[in-house]
């Protein structure tokens, strides 16, 4: 049965017709989904399959990679015995710790601030928005002039205030708390939006029962909203934990992963690895490392806040 | 030292002669062999008239002044037509900024993508020498060495193998703003001429002036540090790889710059330790920074800026120098490997190298770099350059002098990778003991050489 028949309440279950085995409508679904599963195998299984296969060898004529030499887990054995891996993760963990939780929470509250009646409230939301469609390229060139130490907006206003403003990008201490903020800024409206939409789909007799039994403000967002924008909830820590994972253009364009090495990240380990140092099996480790941690995290995320039943 | 011209005009032009007789004769074949030759395949073909035409690809890397200065050379070349053959060539230039440049074309060759003819650094040429066909497959490179300065063609070959055509050299010296050093109490036409003088100087801009004195290299970048560091510290008679290419620039000499650096983002007080990619160059731009260390190609960066009256001076000025030593690099033509390429359009594309790094006065008179072509020191174009008196002629007489050591043609790894040398830079900004950052170069080159 077509999609158009069943919308009109054509023919009934008991009564389909089938192709070789096959009700109409698997096989119009399996032609639907055709054009998707090409693009997914091309794009993304045969990269896979490509990469895996490509972390087991390594290339001897690195100017021809047709010739593979076999090295089982060698590449794997040397990631994990390789310093600027772990500064690498360590730069990575800490950018995570510092942008997701803050491009949550912010998200969130920006959204349930705008839900309320407030004046302006179509404005804000473009405003809040308005980052998110801006490119990496683009975002990563403002802050830094805003960062710049000597010519920054940020340290003309703070030099009113105090002496010496910190070298928000040339400090160690600070730099990646820099890169998250400037990255929070840019993709919060993403949240936002998403957020703002499962707050908008809650029906407000809920809150009317609440009203009703007394329960307001924390508790009625503790017991109404929260788990009824648990789906949503769920999404968005999920994005921004393998988005930022893959964090890579901030540091690569704002500051080269220094100072100090202090805001390297592991794909931009990956991409010098693979493309400045031509080791193509070694950057497809760290690669495959990479998606083992995602997947991990993917895993405990569930666990913790996507059960159903917590 | 820069040769002048050995004068055998006659055997090169012979030489071209046959050399351009056999390319339009292999050509022809191709043409007339009635599936469309080699050429069908990768850009060439017959046009209306019978004859054959090329499209070669061309990448580089040129920005800032030097971009337009380029891309009128190919422009030139494409109205021109200037090789003697009768196939119609055009060149197809395509610019990839410089710091993707080399992963660019990396994944291009290793993909069996690669451009007919590729701008590359010298330093490249012996990691890379496997992605490149030797340019003297497709001409007489024995007859070609004539057009060249000798220490141009020196800084091409590379284990006796001549793999590019050399099209210009790049050393380093010292800009300096003369209107500070009036400031500072100098005498803005005496620049420094050695350490103490130098030393002197910047002291005298220090407590004399609100600017800083010196930057190391304006971008504030590793690489740029390295050239200054690594010209001082072979100044001192210090080496920088053994035989092996095993790191060894952890010596006294270059523990003793690497202390300097330090010290003069310290005691000396001569610049802000800072990491600040963009602080050298605003500042010195800028009228806040006296000296910067940087390029032939600062020229062109320079002549754009109102007000600021600027010198040169020799960057001969390392402490406790025993000899003088300036580091240079240089670009270069190659003809990367590109399967299904025919020969007739290599030849071609060496050809198309030959007359790009020949007749390209502008290059030297106008981006400032050193030309590698003999005829060119004696063009008007050159010598009438607005930078000949400013800094052409000190670049040539350092040339002549000898003064100038090649970046180190290391084996394997990306020789002007930035995180090879981040170390210097902190150092310079005081995130980094210089004994510390000294040992963490030691290890990232030699784990860069050795990948």
């Amino acid at each position: 049965m077509g999609i158009s028949e069943r919308i009109s309440g054509g023919e009934t279950g008991t009564n389909r017709k089938t192709v070789m085995g096959l009700r109409k409508e698997t096989i119009e679904g399996i032609l639907w989904s055709i054009p998707y599963l090409a693009v997914f195998t091309v794009f993304l299984v045969w990269p896979a399959v490509k990469g895996l296969y490509m972390s087991l060898h390594t290339y001897p004529n690195k100017f021809d990679l047709t010739e593979t030499e076999w090295v089982g887990l060698q590449n794997y054995v040397e990631l994990f015995q390789d310093p600027v891996f772990y500064n690498a993760m360590e730069g990575t963990l800490l950018f995570v710790a510092v942008s997701v939780p803050a491009l949550v929470i912010l998200g969130l509250v920006m959204a349930l601030g705008v839900n309320r009646d407030v004046t302006g409230k179509r404005t804000l939301r473009a405003i809040y928005f308005s980052p998110y469609v801006l490119t990496v390229a683009v975002v990563a060139l403002v802050w830094g002039q805003v960062y710049s130490q000597s010519y920054g907006l940020l340290n003309y206003y703070l030099g009113f205030v105090m002496e010496n403003p910190p070298g928000w990008l040339t400090s160690p201490d600070l730099v990646m708390a820099s890169l998250a903020f400037m990255t929070v800024w840019w993709l919060v409206g993403f949240n936002f939006v998403i957020f703002l939409a499962a707050r908008q789909s809650i029906p407000e007799r809920l809150y009317e029962a609440a009203r009703l039994d007394g329960a307001t403000g924390w508790r009625a967002f503790k017991d109404i909203t929260l788990p009824q924008m648990r789906n949503s909830v769920v999404f968005v820590v999920m994005v921004q934990f393998i988005l930022q994972f893959q964090v890579f253009a901030q540091p690569y364009i704002m500051t080269q992963g220094g100072p100090s090495d202090s805001s390297d990240t592991l794909v931009y380990y990956l991409y010098r690895s693979a493309f400045s140092q031509q080791q193509f099996g070694y950057g497809a480790a760290m690669g495959y490392v990479l998606v083992a941690i995602l997947i991990l995290i993917a895993i405990v995320n569930f666990k913790v806040i996507g059960d159903s039943n917590a | 030292m820069v040769q002048k011209p050995s004068g055998s005009e006659t055997r090169r032009t012979f030489i071209k002669s046959l050399g351009v007789a056999g390319t339009v004769a292999l050509a022809g074949c191709g043409g007339n062999s009635g599936d469309g030759g080699d050429g069908g395949s990768d850009g060439g073909s017959t046009g209306d008239g019978g004859s054959e035409s090329y499209e070669i690809t061309f990448w580089e890397l040129f920005s800032g002044g030097e971009g337009p200065i380029m891309e009128s050379i190919v422009n030139k070349f494409n109205e021109e037509q200037p090789l003697d053959t009768d196939a119609e060539v055009t060149i197809n230039r395509q610019r990839t900024p410089w710091n993707e440049y080399y992963n660019k074309l990396f994944t291009a060759l290793s993909g069996g993508q690669a451009p007919d003819m590729a701008v590359m650094h010298a330093a490249y040429l012996r990691a890379w020498a496997g992605g490149v066909d030797s340019i003297g497959q497709y001409a007489d490179t024995g007859s070609m060495q004539s057009d060249y300065t000798a220490s141009h063609w020196d800084l091409v070959t590379v284990d006796g193998n001549v793999n590019a055509l050399p099209m210009d050299m790049h050393p380093i010296g010292v800009y300096y703003n003369k209107d500070l050093f009036e400031q500072a109490g100098l005498d803005p036409e005496s620049p420094p001429t050695n350490w103490s003088e130098f030393e002197a100087a910047g002291n005298a801009v220090a407590q004399n002036t609100d600017a800083a004195a010196f930057t190391q290299s304006p971008y504030n970048d590793g690489f740029g540090s390295f050239r200054t560091w690594s010209s001082w510290v072979k100044q001192q008679g210090g080496s920088l790889y053994d035989e092996e290419w095993n790191p060894t620039f952890d010596n006294e000499a270059g523990m003793n710059i690497a202390q300097l650096f330090s010290d003069m983002t310290g005691d000396m007080g001569w610049s802000p330790a800072t990491s600040e990619d963009t602080w050298g160059n605003n500042a010195f731009q800028n009228g806040s920074c006296a000296m910067a260390m940087n390029g032939t190609w600062y020229v062109a960066a320079l002549s754009g800026v109102e007000d600021l009256n600027w010198g040169f001076f020799e960057p001969t000025v390392g402490p406790n120098k025993q000899q003088d030593k300036v580091w240079a690099d240089g670009h270069s033509l190659v003809l990367p490997k590109k399967e299904g390429r025919s020969d007739a359009k290599s030849e071609i594309a060496a050809q198309v190298a030959h007359w790009m790094t020949t007749q390209n006065p502008s290059w030297g008179a106008e981006a400032g770099h050193l030309p590698a072509a003999n005829s060119i020191y004696e063009s008007d174009a050159f010598q009438n350059s607005p930078y000949y008196d400013k800094t052409l002629n000190k670049y040539v007489e350092m040339a002549e002098d000898g003064d100038y050591f090649y970046h180190p043609k290391v084996p394997n790894g990306d020789p002007n990778a930035q995180n090879w040398y981040t170390w210097l830079v902190d150092i310079w900004a005081h995130n980094a003991e210089p004994q510390a950052g000294v040992q963490s170069g030691i290890e990232t080159v030699s784990n860069g050489i050795s990948e």
